[in-house]
């Protein structure tokens, strides 16, 4: 800058403290860049998630990822990490959506192909119930195919 | 040594950091998908429209006057050849580096003081808010990140000894400013500013070519086009903590809407300087209210405020010197900043949307850049007790935006997430997406092939982000 550059001004200790954040986060561009160079991507972090993992997070796109593009089973179990859904466990991501009370998630598996038996469906809506999720039981069962009371039995197999 | 080789050293390891910083933004643009809303009614227009069909429509629709949005988009889109997420994509990291690159060039970097003033420029440049929505979103163009480029184009142009290919460019830029969106205008504004602050880059000619042009752009619009300004019925805008949609706008404005739009100019001035409000909402004020305050807000507000006071104690310090002596450079940039954030505050009167004051936000950086470099300067000359404290005072306030800045890309990433599951939901046949794709084939084919790009993008789930990150990381409003 014209006015800080007369006289070609010495720096002493100071001024790289009062610069140091800034510097902070050019050392962050830094690192980006050179991840990105390196094909690395430490701030784009992209845990390899099963399809239940990607359900139980959110995660549409990489559920469809999964199913379109790498033929992934929407009606099989996977293996979810603990933490997502509490302990570490396995279950459908059909179900994974119903324990994060997700139905637009349910709405995605059911178009891409996800068809659980109708006693799994009346199971999981009463699970739905119980946790106050009423737009979980729409998705789950249409008003017209739900039979009262609705079994809320753990599965067994 | 010589002093030209020294100062191209200064100048090479300024834009060395403007680049590293800017390419940061950059792999986050890369790796978002294109996004649904408004793309895909956008780049089906392009398809089944011809150049001159887009620019005639344009000409001929109420409210806006934008012929070389489309047209512009357009001939990205025929020369693409089918990869369009590359070369719109592209064409925005282009944007993001020639942001950073011109606004290097205007802090002219001199000295070891002025050269480590630069990351926190950067910081200020990409960090503050209004800055946000010129990278998180695209249409598939991001006209607002265009302006910005022109408005710095403009300044570079300014900023040097007279020449014809210097007037001839400025009415080219801002012929093209103009007509790609409304804020292009700031460039002339830019132009005016500057002369009347002493630049002396473009010829009187010039500058009157320019006038003359804005004065036929708004005769034409306003009385031969009749696109006048947008009504209260097309957008939602803020207004107190709130924000109102067009019914309510009427409700309440109808009638009158001059003090609705008197609050609009008057928040968006403050907005760039002080961080509150966002689009016309004062959010850490509602907090307050509410009793619920989020760090991210306060830390916005605290850092916006912080760089304003900053840089008015550099003004208020150099003043004496600038009467003495006349006006140096960075005097004549605090004046162009003044204006342009007037201005475009001005311009943006009919709603409040953050993005539009992206113009008024980088002359803000430019402001705090500059005063921020000298306020390193006055450190460096000796060390004193009171010079320690001003160091830690600039810390906190580097800390601050370096935090927003770093904020920028979290939000970036969680953009790229929500964008590539929100196609997902697209299905031809349905919503945006409402084609018949037997007898549109070509239309069928072109959405699936940005749906198929979006899912083969891997974005980063914000469910693996540490715990209460977003408490701390700015929106983008």
């Amino acid at each position: 800058v014209v006015t800080a550059g007369a006289g070609r001004t010495r720096a002493n200790v100071l001024v790289p403290v009062a610069a140091t954040p800034a510097l902070l986060a050019l050392a962050f561009s830094a690192v980006l860049a050179a991840g990105w160079a390196l094909g690395l991507h430490p701030f784009w972090a992209r845990p390899e998630l099963t399809l239940s993992e990607a359900a139980a997070t959110r995660d549409a796109g990489e559920v469809v990822r999964l199913i379109e593009q790498q033929g992934h089973d929407p009606n099989a179990s996977y293996s979810v990490r603990e933490g997502v859904l509490g302990p570490a466990t396995s279950v459908s991501p059909v179900e994974a959506a119903v324990i994060v009370k997700r139905a637009e998630m349910l709405r995605l598996l059911f178009r891409h192909g996800a068809s659980p038996a109708q006693d799994e469906r009346r199971r999981l809506a009463c699970t739905a119930r119980q946790n106050g999720a009423g737009d979980v039981v729409a998705a789950l069962l249409p008003e017209a195919d739900r039979v009262e009371p609705l079994p809320c039995a753990l599965r067994t197999d | 040594m010589t002093a030209a080789s020294e100062e191209r050293g200064w100048t090479v390891g300024a834009m060395g950091i403007g680049t590293l910083m800017a390419l940061g933004i950059v792999y986050c643009i890369l790796g978002s998908p294109l996004q649904v809303s408004e793309n895909v009614r956008s780049l089906l227009a392009l398809q089944r429209s011809t150049l001159r069909e887009l620019f005639v429509e344009d000409l001929s629709s109420g409210g806006f006057l934008r012929p070389l949005l489309l047209a512009q988009m357009d001939v990205v889109f025929e020369q693409s050849g089918g990869r369009y997420f590359e070369w719109f994509k592209a064409l925005h990291g282009i944007q993001v580096l020639a942001t950073a690159l011109f606004f290097v060039r205007l802090l002219r970097v001199r000295s070891l003081p002025s050269l480590l003033a630069v990351p926190f420029a950067m910081t200020v440049l990409f960090g503050v808010h209004t800055f946000a929505g010129t990278v998180t979103e695209g249409f598939p163009m991001n006209t607002f990140l265009a302006i910005v480029v022109c408005c710095l184009a403009a300044a570079v142009l300014v900023d040097g000894a007279a020449s014809r290919w210097r007037d001839a460019a400025a009415v080219a830029l801002l012929i093209y400013a103009a007509l790609t969106v409304e804020s292009g205008l700031l460039v002339w504004v830019i132009f005016v500013a500057a002369w009347l602050a002493g630049f002396r880059g473009l010829s009187r000619g010039a500058l009157l070519a320019c006038t003359v042009l804005v004065a036929s752009y708004l005769a034409a619009r306003f009385t031969l086009l009749d696109a006048g300004a947008p009504s209260l019925a097309e957008r939602s805008s803020g207004f107190g903590f709130q924000v109102l949609d067009p019914p309510d706008l009427i409700a309440r404005f109808g009638d009158n809407p001059l003090p609705f739009y008197a609050y609009n100019v008057a928040t968006q001035v403050m907005s760039v300087l002080f961080g509150e409000p966002k689009a016309g909402v004062f959010v850490l004020t509602r907090g307050f209210v509410n009793g619920e305050i989020i760090p991210r807000d306060f830390i916005a507000v605290l850092s916006s405020t912080s760089a304003t006071v900053l840089i008015a104690v550099f003004a208020a310090s150099r003043l004496t010197a600038w009467r003495r002596d006349g006006l140096d450079s960075p005097a004549r940039w605090l004046l162009v900043a003044l204006a342009v954030i007037g201005a475009n505050a001005a311009i943006s009167f009919p709603y409040t949307k953050t993005v539009i004051m992206s113009p008024a936000g980088v002359f803000y950086a430019l402001a705090a850049g500059l005063a921020f470099s000298w306020a390193l300067s006055r450190v460096g000359s000796q060390p004193r007790a009171a010079h320690a404290l001003v160091a830690l005072v600039l810390a906190a306030i580097a800390a601050g935006w370096t935090l927003r800045f770093v904020g920028l890309h979290y939000r970036l990433r969680e953009k790229a997430f929500i964008t590539r599951n929100e196609w997902t939901e697209v299905i031809i046949g349905q919503g945006q997406a409402d084609i018949d794709p037997v007898a549109y084939p070509e239309a069928a084919a072109l959405i699936e092939r940005l749906r198929r790009d979006a899912l083969t993008l891997r974005a980063a789930n914000p469910a693996f982000n540490p715990p209460n990150v977003d408490r701390y990381i700015e929106e983008a409003w």
